[in-house]
């Protein structure tokens, strides 16, 4: 019942701009799209892979830009992969991940999920977190 | 451009490599590495095609062909001195002797580590690429033969379709196709008949999880600065790696010779 009241307040917040999950606050402040990203971890570590999209493929990368920031009551633990969703809500995942969340106060990632080009996006989700992209892209 | 002194020295395997470098290989070293950063900053950056690849091929004044392991190849200029095996040589003893400084793999496994996965999976992302020392070319196949006698089944097969599952993105579980093999493997590669098939059927195993987890930890393992060690699989090894007893090369399993060769690569027959 708590988690359900907790996604429920995290999407009413995260529909206008930030949100809070366990103690990491998150926004959504930017979309771009590509054919090539880097794959580093949130926050950036120094992985130098990064991944593309082959010629044949009618694809792209829809990258979303994130800005965290660690509050006072962060305990810790695992963040999981966000999830991006397109207007007819199918799901795209993330070969990238949050790691060692705790370590910096302050930061911005870039997380790239491979889409149908020109694919319209909605939303993104981080457990319980919604944030609203349509108006970014 | 601005070259960054300390990350082409460390690029290149420190003052010491480069130091002992010809001028023209600095030159050639230089002109790489900065072609390197420019691609990395670049928004549409140029790689060859394979028709380019195979042209480079061309060239027999090479001092190896590109398919030669590691330890029968010039690395910077120079082959690595190597020191004796033990008489009953371990697991350990190729990593520190033979396959030094082998972070790549130690990085892959650290991070399958750090992430929960299945042991057979953190062993396979130990050795998927030990083998490359050996020889490069369907490193998945050689590296599994390699070990086979050795690591529980799910571990072989993890290594043996890894390389395969390399060139196919699967976004289930996060796996991309790598920007490097646009360049080892030219932007307009198709993967033969012969992957294609092999990723169809493995796609389809029981066991497909295994090597597709090795390929997601192969993603994150090239961090030039990562300080790893093989003390956190220790006792992974000491579980599931069965080290024989005679010491590895000199068991007569199906694959001794594998380990006898990575012992004397200056045997010439």
């Amino acid at each position: 019942m708590v988690r359900l009241v907790i996604a429920v307040m995290a999407f009413v917040v995260g529909s206008v701009g930030a949100a809070t999950l366990t103690g990491i606050e998150l926004s959504a402040t930017g979309v771009s799209r590509s054919k090539r990203v880097s794959l580093q971890d949130c926050p950036a570590g120094e992985n130098i892979v990064r991944g593309v999209i082959r010629p044949v493929e009618d694809k792209e990368f829809a990258t979303i830009q994130l800005s965290v920031r660690v509050l006072a009551s962060f305990e810790g633990g695992d963040v999981p992969k966000p999830l991006l969703y397109d207007d007819a809500d199918n799901e795209y995942k993330t070969a990238q991940s949050f790691r060692e969340v705790g370590s910096k106060e302050s930061y911005t990632c870039d997380f790239s999920f491979r889409v149908p080009t020109g694919t319209t996006l909605s939303r993104i989700t981080i457990d319980d977190v919604t944030l609203d992209v349509s108006a970014l892209d | 451009m601005e070259v960054d002194r300390r990350a082409l020295f460390k690029s290149l395997g420190g003052a010491a490599a480069v130091a002992l470098m010809t001028p023209e290989q600095k030159a050639d070293a230089l002109e790489h590495y900065m072609e390197e950063q420019l691609n990395a900053a670049a928004d549409e950056p140029e790689y060859p095609t394979v028709a380019d690849l195979a042209a480079r091929n061309e060239d027999l004044n090479r001092p190896h062909r590109r398919g030669a392991g590691f330890l029968f190849a010039q690395r910077n200029g120079k082959l690595r001195k190597l020191e004796p095996m033990p008489e009953k040589p371990s697991l350990e003893d190729f990593f520190a002797l033979r396959f030094a400084p082998a972070s790549h793999v130690l990085q892959s496994a650290n991070r399958a580590l750090s992430t929960g996965m299945p042991e057979e999976v953190i062993l396979g992302c130990l050795l998927h690429d030990v083998v490359l020392n050996l020889i490069r070319p369907d490193h998945g196949w050689w590296g599994a033969q390699l070990v086979e006698p050795y690591v529980p089944e799910k571990t072989t097969f993890a290594i043996r379709y890894h390389q395969c599952l390399r060139f196919f993105p699967d976004e289930e579980y996060g796996y991309e196709y790598p920007e490097s093999y646009f360049r080892t493997f030219g932007e307009d590669y198709v993967p033969e008949p012969y992957l294609q098939k092999t990723h169809d059927w493995v796609k389809n195993h029981e066991w497909y999880e295994y090597p597709r987890l090795v390929t997601v930890n192969d993603l994150y393992s090239f961090d030039r600065n990562a300080k790893v060690s093989i003390e956190p699989f220790r006792e992974i090894i000491a579980r599931h790696f069965k080290t024989p007893e005679e010491g590895l090369g000199w068991d007569n399993s199906p694959s001794t010779h594998m380990w006898r060769t990575l012992i004397w690569p200056d045997r010439s027959l």
